[in-house]
């Protein structure tokens, strides 16, 4: 059939659905010049270049915005053309405002008199990323660019994403890379920080990274990142990072050369193997490395050292998501994919806070939102989705399976079910039914807090699914966790939403690699690929694979089970990969007693952290901008990671030093690169990872399960039905978090991230993120505050059974009366001091506990922060809010005083004269770890060991030299009369002497 | 924006079908005589100043020609003034753009 044709320069073209001139031009690849013209966003129209003649028509069209029809006649290039646009450019060049540039930003700054009031950077905040940061006020001639409500990014909701500067096309918008870089190497990678795998172009020369930006062509970001992935790269080069080998020689850890480090590794294990077992042994591997690295990892402990001692972090986090899922549908990982976004109709986020902790996610949940989708929000806290949803169900924390089961039974009370979908592939209706009565709906109004017209409105959205449910860590890390992700099932059963279009489960994972470590099989239960450690078939092909040699089919330890063991004494060596134990795990006490106790601690690092401070072989790693490798986002997409610059200094890969390590013991391991290991990761788990090959993995990757050489990975799992038959419903019985029983403690408190901080900070809080976020917050509300006498500001004691610490306060609605919230991104907050452990997945209790917050004595701040310019004295650093204590006190008394204001160092000091420091590790280290009783030992014999101090007026650069030289990270000041003042750490050492800081201390001093 | 029409072009109905049909827009239905003697370049530069406060600045021929079509009839540059006419007329997005430059160049032929 011929149909009538359009014409573009002479040349013929069918129009397409939606089709423009411009877009049809392009594809003939006829240029047209555009300036306001961005793809994939609505046309503005306002910058008229890219006019083109259509015949008929007296005026030219705007190519942009023109529709292209069946017979149009179009010409793009003319005598009169040429004229109008010189004409139109000339005006656009003279039109621009005369204002100071705004320079109140780490990363941003904007230059008014370069504006042309092109309005990309508007469209691109609003259509992408939904901040509205910009406006165009005035009229006319006076017509200009506005930021925020006065002109400062700081005070607007700028998220410092960055994709404005990026589209700027004359440089008014810009940003600190864009400033300083000169091209370079481009690398195409994925982002090493959360888990949504954005895709990146990292812009690199010999000096190291200059740039990043978003792939454009990339599934996952279509060219968006957020702050951390655009902006936090500083880390790769801050003068902490390890870069060589370290090994403890007489309680200090002395640089060594590789081999010799390889050597050590070896033979400690072999060592402690033979002389207590394969289970004296463990690992854990890294949710931030590669699946390479965690490959490798698990097979030296499995196949060569015998045991299946293998877990990883993600048993604080995202265990009970994973096993949950598993027991449903018979996968642990997301059913759905990022795409089911824009293709929802309703959209439940429940414990997340995308916006702050999975930014690019939360961006594009948000503009679903605005296109027309619907959305309930579940979460203690009123984040900013909640500000958008047609449902914002507020519930107590702790209260997720009353509130989920109410729900269900709302759903069962009204009929409102897919009941088709039930029948076809579900099973165990019945009983839920019969577990959830009426009575159950009142019964989470009472546990939730949650208004009954709330929980109906949003039981009649579910309904009106089918439903992507996107959950994050408030459904999992609590001691409900499990049965709160089972409790969530039962919602995506009942409303058919597992395995359908624009529907079922997206849990979003914290960490680059979370899915990527688990589906490696970095777990005590189960081999590479969720393969049952006890099944014949599997254990002959891996036997076969690896070499012979295999682990017991009987499952290893967990992660808390192995710190218990180590505190114990029956597990004598740990393989820590890039994880600090010390900081992220709860009940950081007894975390550090395990950690003291063990014969060997191996850790894999970037930088020197708390749990490095227990090691006996430190290996200096390579971070993800310096290796070559694959991670796996929380789509179960495995994506190629690219090295853009050199290892700094000695720093080597994962995987290839668990590979030297392992020939050290005699295993032969041939992979010459991480493209051979992947090549073994198809062979052990052909189901999952058959088909996958570093190939097939450029560009956007493969999606698992992914079993031969042809097939195209798969975007949405169950579409055809459950691999393992029906789906069970599962009747799932509300708890109370044993912290509510605790008494005297009227808060309850959760965690969570922000936005420009990642996790424990290690490698963000060495980055200009800093500025943005200079410390963790708790979160009150004020009516609280008012009880308590608390303003923002205000330095607060925090107390819970398990532990206290002290935080400063921000009163905020976002938590309702009787909620605290706290971040934990910063060590010195000591956060999870204050959290206990989950029984059930035994992961960790990180939402809601109880705390008891009181104003603490003297509210000046701990932490007080009046940097001076760069040649400055160590008084401008000294933490005043010292505690001291005698050095016949004993180390009970010295571990009270610790717990009671919250400190992890004491000043040991008589008359006033300083004698050492003693910290909570010395105590573990030097009296727990040795048996001896910390109410006789005096806190003398445990401090440190070569007690220095110096004068408030010593350089800071001295004192530095001071702490390397004695190797230790805190020192007593003095004031002239050698009376003790305070003390001064490491890190505001080193922060205050890094490039970069004196704006800090500037915007810092300018506040206070 | 409407247009001006000299003597010869007055004998015509007032409504919008017959001024239309000679390429007259009728505006918002307001007519002013102009007496004779009338200093046109300066109702020319008054009209332009009226662009120049009307304009939405959303595109850019409006936004900013209209502020320099003042300053170049202030300062009598013929030429260039009757050429920026020209290009905003053309490639202004919407109809304020587009009209007001014609019967701007009207007064300025009656202004010779």
């Amino acid at each position: 059939v011929s149909r009538p044709r359009a014409e573009i320069d002479g040349r013929a073209l069918e129009p397409l659905p939606d089709d423009t001139i411009l877009a049809a031009a392009r594809r003939l690849g006829i240029s047209i010049p555009t300036l306001c013209h961005l793809p994939r966003l609505a046309p503005d129209g306002g910058c008229r270049l890219c006019l083109v003649e259509v015949d008929g028509r007296e005026r030219p069209a705007a190519s942009c915005h023109t529709p292209l029809r069946d017979g149009m006649r179009v010409r793009t290039s003319t005598p009169r053309l040429a004229r109008l646009r010189a004409g139109v450019r000339s005006l656009t060049d003279e039109g621009r405002p005369t204002e100071p540039a705004q320079t109140d930003h780490p990363y941003l700054r904007l230059d008014p008199s370069r504006c042309v009031l092109c309005r990309r950077c508007l469209h691109v905040c609003e259509e992408i990323q939904g901040a509205f940061v910009f406006s165009v006020v005035g009229r006319g001639a006076e017509a200009r660019l506005a930021l925020g409500s006065d002109d400062r990014f700081a005070t607007s909701p700028c998220t410092s994403c960055g994709r404005c500067a990026e589209v700027c096309p004359t440089g008014a918008l810009a940003d600190r890379d864009g400033v300083a870089a000169a091209g370079g190497r481009a690398t195409r990678s994925t982002c090493g920080y959360c888990g949504v795998g954005c895709q990146v172009e990292i812009e690199s020369d010999a000096r190291g990274v200059r740039r990043i930006g978003g792939a454009h062509d990339a599934a996952v970001n279509h060219g968006q990142l957020c702050a951390k992935g655009r902006y936090a790269h500083g880390w790769r080069s801050s003068p902490e990072r390890l870069t060589r080998p370290l090994l403890r020689v007489d309680g200090r850890l002395e640089p060594i050369a590789w081999p010799d480090a390889i050597e050590f590794a070896a033979r400690r294990l072999g060592e402690i193997r033979a002389a207590h077992g394969p289970n004296a042994l463990a690992a854990l591997s890294s949710s931030r490395s590669t699946n390479e690295a965690a490959y490798l990892l698990q097979k030296l402990f499995r196949s060569r050292l015998g045991t299946n001692n293998v877990d990883c972090c993600a048993r604080v986090c995202h265990s009970s998501t994973a096993e949950a899922l598993r027991a449903v549908t018979g996968l642990g990982a997301a059913s759905a994919c990022y795409d089911d976004i824009e293709l929802a109709r309703v959209i439940v986020v429940v414990g997340a806070n995308p916006s702050e902790a999975h930014p690019v996610l939360g961006a594009r949940i948000l503009q679903a939102v605005r296109r027309g989708a619907r959305l309930c929000v579940i979460d203690p806290r009123r984040i900013e989705l909640a500000e958008r949803a047609d449902v914002f169900l507020q519930l107590r924390p702790g209260s997720n399976v009353a509130l989920l089961n109410g729900l269900a039974a709302l759903l069962i009370a009204r009929g409102d079910f897919d009941s088709g979908y039930l029948a076809q592939r579900c099973s165990g209706f019945g009983e839920l039914a019969a577990s959830l009565p009426m009575a159950e709906i009142e019964r989470a109004v009472e546990l939730t807090g949650v208004p009954l017209d709330a929980l109906r409105a949003a039981a009649a959205l579910i309904a009106a699914g089918p439903t992507l449910f996107v959950s994050g860590l408030g459904t999992s890390e609590l001691t409900q966790g499990t049965a709160s992700v089972h409790a969530l099932c039962n919602l995506a059963l009942l409303s058919g939403s597992i395995g359908r279009s624009g529907a079922g489960l997206l849990p979003l994972r914290g960490q680059n690699n979370v899915q990527g470590n688990a589906d490696m099989g970095a777990s005590p239960d189960h081999f590479t690929g969720y393969q049952p450690l006890g099944a014949a078939d599997v254990r002959a092909r891996l036997g076969e694979l690896w070499g012979g040699a295999l682990p017991p089919t009987i499952p290893g330890q967990r992660l808390p089970e192995l710190l218990e063991s180590a505190r114990q004494g029956s597990l004598r060596a740990l393989w820590i990969q890039g994880e600090d134990l010390a900081q992220s795990e709860p009940d950081q006490t007894r975390v550090l007693e395990a950690l003291g106790r063990l014969e060997l601690v191996v850790v894999q690092e970037l930088f020197p952290s708390r749990t490095t401070d227990f090691a006996d072989l430190v290996l200096p790693a390579a971070g993800w901008l310096e290796q070559d490798g694959t991670f796996t986002n929380a789509e179960r997409r495995i994506q190629r990671v690219r090295a853009a610059v050199r290892p700094l200094g000695e720093a080597r890969p994962d995987w290839e030093v668990i590979r030297d390590v392992a020939n050290a013991l005699g295993c032969g391991w041939r992979h010459p690169t991480p493209e051979r290991v992947m090549d073994e990761i198809a062979l052990a788990a052909p189901e999952l990872f058959g088909g996958v090959s570093y190939l097939r993995l450029a560009g956007d990757g493969l999606q698992w399960p992914c079993p031969d050489a042809e097939h195209p990975g798969t975007a949405r799992l169950h579409e055809g039905g459950f691999a393992r038959g029906r789906a069970p419903l599962s009747r799932v019985a509300f708890a109370p978090s044993p912290e509510s029983e605790a008494n005297g403690f009227p808060y309850r408190l959760i965690t969570g991230r922000t936005l420009h901080q990642y996790n424990v900070g290690s490698m963000t809080r060495r980055t200009p993120a800093r500025e943005l976020a200079p410390g963790d917050l708790l979160e009150i509300h004020p009516d609280d505050a008012a009880r308590e006498g608390l303003a923002t500001g205000a330095l607060v004691s925090v107390e819970s059974r398990w532990g206290s610490t002290q935080l400063q306060a921000r009163l905020s609605e976002r938590v309702a009366p009787g909620t605290l919230f706290a971040s934990f991104h910063y060590p010195e907050s000591h956060t999870n001091r204050l959290v206990g452990r989950a029984p059930v997945s035994r992961g960790a209790l990180h939402l809601a506990w109880s705390v008891v917050p009181a104003a603490a004595a003297g509210t000046s701040v701990a932490h007080a922060t009046t940097h001076g310019g760069s040649a400055m004295n160590v008084a401008s650093l000294v933490q005043r809010q010292v505690q001291s204590l005698a050095p016949t006190a004993s180390c009970q008394d010295a571990a009270r005083k610790m717990r009671d204001t919250g400190v992890g160092s004491l000043v040991v000091a008589e008359a006033d004269r300083p004698l050492g420091v003693v910290t909570d590790r010395d105590l573990v280290l030097r009296v727990l770890a040795r048996g001896l009783d910390p109410a006789i030992v005096p806190v003398r014999e445990a401090m440190s060991r070569m007690p220095i101090y110096v004068s408030h007026r010593r350089e800071v650069s001295e004192v530095l030299e001071l702490m390397r030289e004695h190797a230790v990270r805190r020192v007593p000041v003095v004031d002239d009369d050698q009376a003790l003042i305070g003390v001064v750490a490491l890190d505001d050492v080193i922060l205050a002497l890094s490039a970069g800081l004196a704006a800090v201390a500037d915007t810092i001093r300018k506040e206070m | 924006m409407g247009n001006v029409l000299r003597p010869d072009e007055w004998e015509v109905p007032i409504c919008y079908e017959a001024l239309g049909a000679r390429g007259i827009s009728l505006g918002h239905g307001g007519l002013v005589a102009l007496p004779e003697g009338t200093d046109f370049a300066a109702v020319a530069r008054d009209w332009l100043a009226f662009m120049a406060d009307e304009s939405c600045g959303k595109c850019t021929p409006c936004r900013v020609g209209s502020r320099k079509a003042v300053e170049l009839a202030r300062r009598g540059e013929r030429t260039a003034l009757l050429e920026l006419l020209d290009v905003v007329a053309q490639t202004s997005l919407c109809p304020f753009g587009q009209s007001i430059p014609g019967p701007v160049r009207t007064l300025l032929e009656m202004a010779r």
